[in-house]
């Protein structure tokens, strides 16, 4: 059982940790907390199933329609909203309201329009389980395995190699200093949330085949997802990763030796032991002291 | 910068009047002086005035009518129950003729929001409203929390939640309009003793009605002799059951007995992943909801025991057997909305409505709690889609008797002619257990 | 200094009005919800203004206040239905633990950084909710039975008129400390903190003693509006301490006003006539809650305290033109 326990915490701590990229991503790009990311989450998810289990598309072109209207959106946000907000001043606490409040209207929006009942995301693949060493998986949650090695990888890459990229991080840094360097600004903020969209748009696209897409499918796996690229350090590409897997593990291993519903309080207590003892992370991540 | 502030001043100003204007209860028409005996009174709910008038916004108790309050969770996750449960009103005053006793229904809502602390303010507030009669909860523990203020105040009150603990010796005013999930107990006892088995796994949840349930199943299993090989908890919004279902699997039970919210879609869809592909016992039923949430495949051989399940079709339904009374209802609805119900709860909705009003119309008076409570303990004559209705055995309960349903290639079928129809052996060879 | 005169004189006015609209309240309404209502309005301004006091003057932000709430509110069930206590001994005994609570939680968070220090208070009332859930002797979703609000023996659930008074007292004093805290050199520290703790540290200023004493101050607050709703509502469940909760204190400190002594106040009673509005909204109750909040962020962030404050000016600034003219030309004068 062991065996199974393991690999099944690896994969869910991918899972956590594809989430946790999608924060860390905004935080890296912008110094924001986005609590919204959750609900990101599920209206990609919502989006899929339209596009996939209604309108009957293939799935990589329900991938390809989502992740693109995922991007237009996270863009939107940020233009028609979090930059106008940022304009009036609202920073620090009042943005991350602000988070919230859109988080709670984007639920309301899907409970309006989708209604509250689950929907069914068909299986992309023929099989529905696959048995990786005691563990029986559907095969969705390995593919949310090298999804997200694979797009932290290009990220990171995209963060560190591409001038848009190194540019979003000059941004965060000091976002005068980068005008006057010649980077535009208004572009790479626009940008930053569109990548974490487009993160969310992916995993959305996961989660929905896994855990059938409901409206709360963002919201109990985002909490996770947040604790993950804390303790791999905030802002830390491969970190939220780490942090993922440590979590996926942790709850995994309680669960199966200890009580099942002990997992969720142990995880938190430890996130809360982690910020509490070395609130940089894992990665050493960022100035977080205050005197 | 000036139409900023102004607009922030017309905002600030509107919160104030309109704060002034609900809290306004001293104005307008007020009874008589002496409206609370709080003096001599030591119940919660001493003397109310009836602000409704004077307020005159929607979700209010309005004069001449039959006020019934409804105190339920109807966002979020609920949307789409409260959707339902609204034309299930509808369809019930419809099947009524309209009026009751010369009144218009009126019903006012509260929503509980998940939170039976909240269902305690909509006892409150209903309360205050001077309600004739309310409908409660389809949950458990709203309930738990409302009753004693609504028995205290002397209304009469019908709920929908099925946990076992709801009924107590104590009330005078409330019944239940929906079934025991206790009493379906029995039937999947002697199910399993039917089937011959003999170890049995079970999951419970982590909510309310489940540990309820289990704690009234758990002597059953032991009284009957069966063997309880593996017995695992988790919580419905939980992410992973890896752990839980390996160990139950690895217990090789004959059958699982599942008992959570949200029938625990996702803890059945992970079991069959882990490779249990038996017959699943679920407490709840098993409504088109689940199996558009984890699949045809995963729903497979999920069998209820339950007053009323959901269909995809009137033809599926026709099919199963579903009872006449089920059937028009599920008409009516999709006359009214194009679709049929999602949920078993909208079932309880109409039945309990239709109770109220029914009892009220016996009562020949909209109200008096009193007489609408003695009419309702006496209706014994009548058949809703619970089936039969029988309040005359004592036990402040309308349904006693259940249908077995199983769900198999794509539909709930009655579980009886699914056995003599030589199902359990297609069962049999298609899985290939033994049990 | 025409500024200053204008928040005083703001002040006194708001207090005077208040004060007297609160007391003879239940004058006005009889309906016992009515009075539930504003009861538990009190006990939300008892909350939001320990919250305020973290917040708006020592500048540290929590999202995870209902940890404290909770804690308040079993700490309180447990003393009064097992070990006998008195209902208002227990109280202030379960706001103290809650106290402690926070000033434990404060002595390694207080040094982090706004967003992190959130996380953290996320993290803590996440963990003492699930703690909760798992304490089957809590009995957790089906709620436990509370002992009811009494006082010397007299049950004050019997009359909601009574529950009021006995609210509105202890609002009163909590104001009452509050307005003495802000005033005190405590106060000053806490506000030297907030606002830039390089330079507090550098005066001499011992800004980690701050930090955990405003935490401590502000939980006692929120663990004391726990246990009084607790004995007000006889029942404590757990989804009433879900994380998600706390954001309703920032909330209405938000729609008050942070920084004042009546902003809490305002916030609180906004808040729960919104949550009471939303009742039969159903579907369309979280777009719009979530709307209600945006639209406050960006019209209105300093609350309603400082729309209220824009309008005195504006009446004293019309005031005293009048009286400048009246002045001029000799005619009456107003004192």
């Amino acid at each position: 059982m062991l065996k199974s326990l393991i690999i099944v915490g690896l994969i869910m701590g991918s899972i956590y940790g594809l989430i946790g990229l999608g924060y860390s991503v905004i935080y890296r790009a912008s110094g924001i907390m986005n609590l919204a990311q959750g609900e990101l989450i599920t209206l990609s998810a919502f989006l899929g199933y339209t596009f996939f289990g209604v309108c009957g598309l293939p799935y990589g072109v329900a991938l390809i329609l989502t992740v693109v209207i995922m991007f237009v959106l996270g863009v939107m946000i940020q233009k028609g909203l979090v930059s106008r907000y940022q304009k009036r001043g609202v920073t620090g606490v009042y943005m991350l309201l602000i988070t919230f409040g859109l988080s709670r209207v984007i639920n309301g929006g899907e409970a309006l329009i989708f209604g509250s009942n689950a929907k069914r995301f068909p299986s992309i693949f023929n099989v529905s389980t696959v048995n990786i060493m005691g563990a029986h998986l559907q095969p969705e949650r390995i593919m949310c395995l090298f999804l997200a090695l694979i797009s932290m990888l290009l990220v990171h890459l995209f963060m560190t190699r591409t001038k848009t990229g190194i540019g979003m991080q000059a941004c965060a840094m000091h976002s005068k200093a980068a005008e006057a360097c010649g980077i535009d600004v208004v572009k790479s903020n626009g940008l930053t949330w569109g990548l974490a969209s487009v993160v969310a748009a992916m995993c959305g696209m996961m989660l929905g085949p896994i855990y059938g897409v409901t409206l709360m499918l963002g919201a109990n796996l985002s909490q996770m997802g947040f604790a993950s690229s804390v303790a791999g350090g905030m802002g830390n590409i491969y970190g939220a990763m780490v942090g993922g897997i440590i979590i996926g593990l942790i709850e995994s291993l309680v669960g199966g030796y200890v009580n099942s519903t002990w997992k969720s309080m142990i995880a938190y207590l430890i996130l809360f032991l982690i910020l509490a003892v070395r609130p940089t992370g894992l990665f050493n991540e960022q100035a977080v002291r205050d005197v | 910068m000036r139409q900023k502030r102004m607009l922030a001043l017309v905002l600030a100003l509107a919160m104030m009047f309109s704060l002034t204007a609900c809290s306004g209860g001293g104005d307008g028409e007020t009874t008589a002086a002496g409206g609370t005996e709080a003096a001599g009174e030591t119940t919660a709910a001493a003397g109310g005035e009836t602000q409704a008038a004077a307020e005159g916004e929607e979700g209010s108790a309005q004069e001449g009518a039959f006020n019934i309050g409804v105190y339920q969770w109807m966002s979020g996750n609920a949307a789409s129950i409260g959707e339902e449960m609204k034309v299930a009103f509808e369809i019930a005053v419809e099947d009524m003729g309209g009026t009751v006793n010369g009144e218009e229904v009126n019903f006012i809502y509260y929503d509980t929001t998940n939170n039976p602390e909240t269902a305690v303010t909509a006892a409150q507030y209903l309360i205050g409203q001077n309600v004739d009669a309310v409908i409660g909860s389809f949950q458990s523990s709203d309930v738990v929390a409302a009753l004693p203020y609504l028995e205290d105040a002397g209304i009469v009150n019908v709920f929908m939640g099925t946990s076992g603990s709801l009924v107590t010796d104590d009330q005078k005013y409330s019944v239940r309009g929906a079934f025991n999930a206790d009493y379906s107990i029995p039937q999947f006892v002697a199910t399993m003793q039917e089937l011959q088995y003999e170890n049995v796994a079970v999951f419970y949840g982590q909510d309310e009605a489940s540990i309820a349930n289990w704690g009234a199943m758990e002597p059953a299993l032991e009284e009957a002799g069966l063997n309880v090989v593996a017995v695992e908890t988790g919580s419905e919004s939980d992410t992973d059951y890896s752990a839980q279902c390996l160990k139950i699997v690895d217990s090789n039970p004959d059958v699982v007995y599942v008992v959570c919210s949200g029938a625990g879609v996702n803890f059945v869809k992970q079991l069959r992943e882990y490779g249990y592909n038996g017959i699943v016992m679920n407490k709840d039923e098993w409504m088109t909801s689940h199996v558009d949430q984890i699949g045809e495949a995963n729903s497979q051989y999920v069998m209820g025991c339950v007053a009323y399940t959901t269909y995809k079709s009137i033809e599926a339904a026709e099919e199963a057997g579903a009872r006449p009374e089920v059937i028009t209802f599920l008409e009516k609805f999709q006359e009214k909305t194009g679709t049929l119900p999602t949920v078993g709860i909208t079932y309880r909705c109409y039945d309990s409505c239709y109770l109220m009003l029914e009892a009220a119309k016996r009562a020949g008076t909209n109200h008096d709690a009193d007489a609408i409570i003695e009419a309702m303990l006496g209706i014994n004559d009548i058949s809703l889609c619970m089936g039969p209705v029988d309040f005359t055995q004592g036990d402040r309960e309308p349904c006693h008797e259940f249908m077995r349903t199983i769900y198999v290639d794509e539909g709930s079928k009655n579980f009886d002619s699914w056995l003599t129809n030589g199902g359990y052996d297609a069962y049999k060879s298609a899985t290939g257990r033994e049990k | 200094m025409k500024g200053n005169m204008t928040v005083k004189k703001l002040n006194r006015i708001i207090l005077l009005v208040l004060g007297v609209i609160a007391v003879i309240l239940p004058l006005l309404i009889t309906n016992s919800y009515r009075l539930y209502f504003f009861s538990f309005v009190g006990i939300y301004v008892v909350a939001a203004s320990g919250l305020d006091i973290l917040f708006g003057y020592a500048g540290m932000i929590s999202f995870g206040h209902i940890a404290y709430y909770a804690i308040g509110a079993y700490v309180t069930t447990l003393l009064t239905s097992y070990a006998g206590l008195p209902v208002m001994a227990s109280i202030l005994i379960a706001a103290a633990v809650a106290a402690a609570a926070g000033a434990l939680v404060a002595l390694p968070c207080s040094k982090l950084k706004f967003q992190f220090l959130a996380l953290a208070s996320i993290a803590f009332a996440n963990f003492i909710y699930q703690l909760i859930c798992n304490i089957e002797f809590l009995q957790p979703y089906r709620g436990m039975k509370v002992e009811p609000l009494s006082i010397f023996g007299v049950n004050l659930n019997s009359d909601y008129r009574y529950t009021y008074y006995f609210i509105l007292v202890w609002v009163v004093i909590a104001l009452l400390a509050k307005h003495m805290i802000v005033k005190s050199k405590i106060g000053r520290a806490f506000m030297a903190c907030r606002d830039n703790t390089r330079s507090a540290d550098g005066m001499g200023i011992n800004v980690r003693k701050y930090k955990v004493m405003a935490f401590a101050i502000s939980t006692f607050y929120v663990g004391f509006a726990g246990a009084c709703a607790a004995h007000l509502n006889e029942l404590v469940v757990c989804n009433t301490y879900v994380q998600a909760n706390s954001f309703n204190y920032v909330i209405m400190c938000i729609f008050g006003g942070v920084n004042t002594i009546f902003g809490p106040v305002i916030g609180a009673v906004v808040f729960q006539f919104i949550n009471e509005a939303l009742a039969s909204a159903t579907a369309w109750r979280d777009i719009i809650f979530g709307g209600i909040v945006m639209l406050f962020i960006a019209f209105l962030p300093g609350g309603c305290m400082s729309a209220l404050r824009g309008l005195e000016e504006k009446l004293a600034a019309r005031f005293s033109l009048g009286k400048k003219e009246a002045a001029s030309k000799g005619g009456k004068k107003d004192d």
